[in-house]
């Protein structure tokens, strides 16, 4: 009996769980929202105004979901709850290249961020061969570059510290 | 019609079609389709590229040239969201809807061509709507005060009961996510909320994070996921053509969604992406088969389609009679037209009528060309989804990261859009809708400003909200709209009732 509780406590359906993060999330947004003060006098409602009926309103359909989930729960939905740990990965890996491409984009620059983020992104998706691979990523890199720095004036960053080797090595 | 208007207009064609006016046209168009394709630049920019070459042009040439590059990179904003579901701007997000999902059931072909074909029918009756009922329209656009602007968002807001397809609660809170996210940044009076103190965030989230991340990335993970477990399907054949009975079905979509456009394009602020959601929001609402919508069904790719392009020459008539720019393009396209010594207002008719009867003819002419032009690149087009799946997902990630980095050259950005791409992903799984998220975005800003304005109008007194004629025509329409499905439920159940009950 014991053990059947304990399993029921820890088999909350997505619902309930997606419930749940929205009720604490809110409670920060709208406890935040408490305490905007007013810069105009004029401006009768205040800034905190808005967020706050956004907060009742997210928390009736918040509890009403949560409500919901408890009194019609389904068996399909347990399985939702969690995301298997193969399938975490797979979702981890292409996010973590893009983070590190957007966090050094600026530092190391469009041309070289970009030919990394395309050799490792291939490779992950199994492209064979790193030479092969290495060289697609230089033509489509150049290409890109072309098209849309030269061509469509976008301004892609040169990397600041690049610049700041290039600096030093001209320097010495 | 007077015979006055008619000569201006005869004249206005004459114009356009000399053969320097068409091949600016013409390269307007071009131009805006690459430009609209590519995620990050948007119409505005593409205005924005080519104006130093505009002030080198006499005033029929660069207004020809400018209202040409718009209409084709609104055309153009729609190939990215059917092919790769990587919506460009807000206005294109309803069309990665149904758009993708054909594309995905081996039907992209039709769906470009409608979304061409909507386009040139909603431009050409715009421009016809824009010669008829411009400066009318516009003075009864000024009518619109805070109060009608708070209840045509509420209006708005409303078509969450149709892009809700599952749970009408997790419709209702995806949209209130994207009313918080709204929230995020300077507000009007300058008060900082919710921004931590990063100067990143003083100016809000972009569209282009929350719409790339919560659509393309999401998408992504999900093609990842299959590709790595081999349940990613392979599209083997692609349908090239649209069929008469696709057109069949869809034209009085395109129409209604030209004429809603058109009246949304006109209320300065309101918005070719507002315009959209809520003309695929009438679809919904007045089909026969509702649950169609979602799943690759045509009239979903028809009406908002058309209704961006319409609204595109609705913005247009605020601009040119009231001098009113609706729209951060309309607004770069006023600020040429006044350097180029034409001044906007109520008289434009009469003392410009070249630059307006030419603009008139510019704009059919540059939606004629839009047709020929992009037909043709549709097979093109279709041929990109042919390409082995690794490498069309690396070239989305690519696209969608520089789309979105080239919005405001900041890297925060690209971590908003991971960001909102993780939260899509779950969202998919646990099945919430993303179109509302986007949806409560869009208007959030515009409804609390308009929330905020009517209060101080009133000095505070909400009954201001619920006052006015327009103001509670909107509010009947939204209660209808929301509450239809469930009439529509109650009475189709009753139907299945008395059928069980018979056959019983």
């Amino acid at each position: 009996m014991s053990k059947q509780n304990k399993k029921k406590r820890i088999d909350w359906s997505g619902d309930q769980v997606s419930a749940a993060v929205s009720i604490i999330f809110l409670c920060c947004y709208g406890y935040m929202a408490l305490g905007m003060q007013v810069a105009l006098e004029v401006d009768v409602v205040g800034p905190g105004m808005f967020p706050k009926i956004l907060t009742v309103l997210g928390l009736v359909m918040s509890f009403a979901l949560l409500f919901k989930s408890i009194r019609f729960s389904k068996k399909d939905d347990e399985d939702k709850t969690s995301i298997a740990l193969k399938q975490r990965s797979h979702m981890a890996v292409p996010i973590g290249i893009l983070l590190i491409y957007a966090l050094s984009l600026e530092y190391l620059g469009f041309l070289l961020m970009n030919f990394l983020f395309l050799l490792l992104i291939l490779r992950y998706l199994g492209s064979s061969g790193w030479l092969r691979t290495a060289i697609v990523s230089i033509v489509v890199t150049a290409i890109t570059y072309g098209v849309f720095h030269s061509l469509l004036g976008v301004r892609l960053p040169v990397g600041t510290a690049l610049i700041w080797a290039w600096k030093t090595l001209a320097a010495l | 019609m007077s015979a006055q208007l008619w000569i201006h207009l005869a004249e206005g064609f004459a114009l356009a079609l000399q053969p320097e006016n068409l091949l600016f046209a013409a390269i307007g168009v071009f131009l805006g389709t690459v430009v609209g394709v590519l995620p990050g630049i948007g119409p505005a920019g593409a205005v924005a590229m080519v104006l130093p070459l505009v002030f080198k042009l006499n005033p029929v040439s660069s207004i020809i040239m400018l209202a040409s590059l718009y209409s084709g990179a609104m055309y153009g904003g729609s190939t990215t969201s059917i092919l790769l579901n990587v919506p460009g701007e807000s206005s294109s997000v309803v069309t990665c809807l149904d758009g993708y999902q054909m594309a995905k059931q081996g039907r992209a072909g039709p769906a470009l061509c409608i979304a061409a074909i909507g386009s040139y029918i909603a431009g050409t009756l715009g421009v016809v709507g824009l010669m008829l009922f411009g400066p009318g329209l516009a003075r009864l656009a000024l009518k619109f005060g805070p109060p009608e602007y708070f209840a045509l968002m509420l209006f708005g807001l409303s078509a969450v009961s149709s892009l809700a397809s599952g749970s009408l609660i997790k419709g209702v809170m995806a949209m209130i996510l994207g009313l918080i996210i709204s929230t995020v940044g300077m507000d009007t009076t300058g008060v900082l909320r919710f921004t931590f103190g990063r100067a990143d965030l003083f100016g809000g989230i972009e569209l282009l994070s929350l719409s790339i991340g919560l659509f393309a990335i999401s998408e992504i993970l999900v093609l990842i996921r299959e590709h790595h477990t081999g349940a990613a399907k392979e599209i083997l054949s692609h349908k090239l053509f649209l069929s008469f009975k696709d057109f069949l079905d869809s034209i009085g979509a395109i129409l209604r969604g030209s004429v809603v456009g058109f009246l949304i394009g006109i209320l300065p602020g309101a918005g070719a992406g507002i315009a959209s959601f809520i003309s695929y929001s009438l679809e919904i609402q007045i089909s026969r088969q509702p649950e169609k919508f979602g799943k690759g069904e045509i009239r979903g790719v028809a009406a908002p389609e058309s209704a961006n392009n319409a609204a595109s020459v609705g913005a247009l008539v605020t601009m040119l009679t009231l001098g009113i720019p609706g729209s951060a393009t309309t607004a770069i396209m006023l600020g040429a037209l006044m350097s180029l010594d034409v001044q906007t207002g109520p008289l434009i008719f009469s003392a410009h009528p070249d630059v307006v009867y030419g603009l008139v003819a510019a704009l059919y002419l540059g939606n004629i060309m839009l047709v020929i032009l992009n037909l043709p690149l549709v097979g093109i087009f279709v041929r990109l989804l042919r390409v082995p799946l690794k490498y069309l997902i690396t070239f989305i990630l690519m696209l969608s990261i520089i789309g979105v980095y080239s919005a405001n050259q900041n890297v925060v950005d690209l971590v908003f859009m991971c960001a909102f791409g993780v939260l899509g992903y779950l969202m998919r799984r646990h099945g919430y809708p993303l179109a509302p998220v986007i949806l409560g975005f869009v208007l959030g800003g515009r409804m609390e400003d308009a929330l905020r304005q009517s209060m101080i109008m009133s000095q505070g007194n909400p009954i201001i909200l619920f006052s006015r004629p327009i103001s509670i025509l909107f509010y009947i329409l939204a209660l209808f709209f929301i509450l239809l499905p469930f009439i529509l439920r109650y009475i189709t159940g009753k139907e299945a009732e008395e059928i069980i009950d018979q056959e019983g």
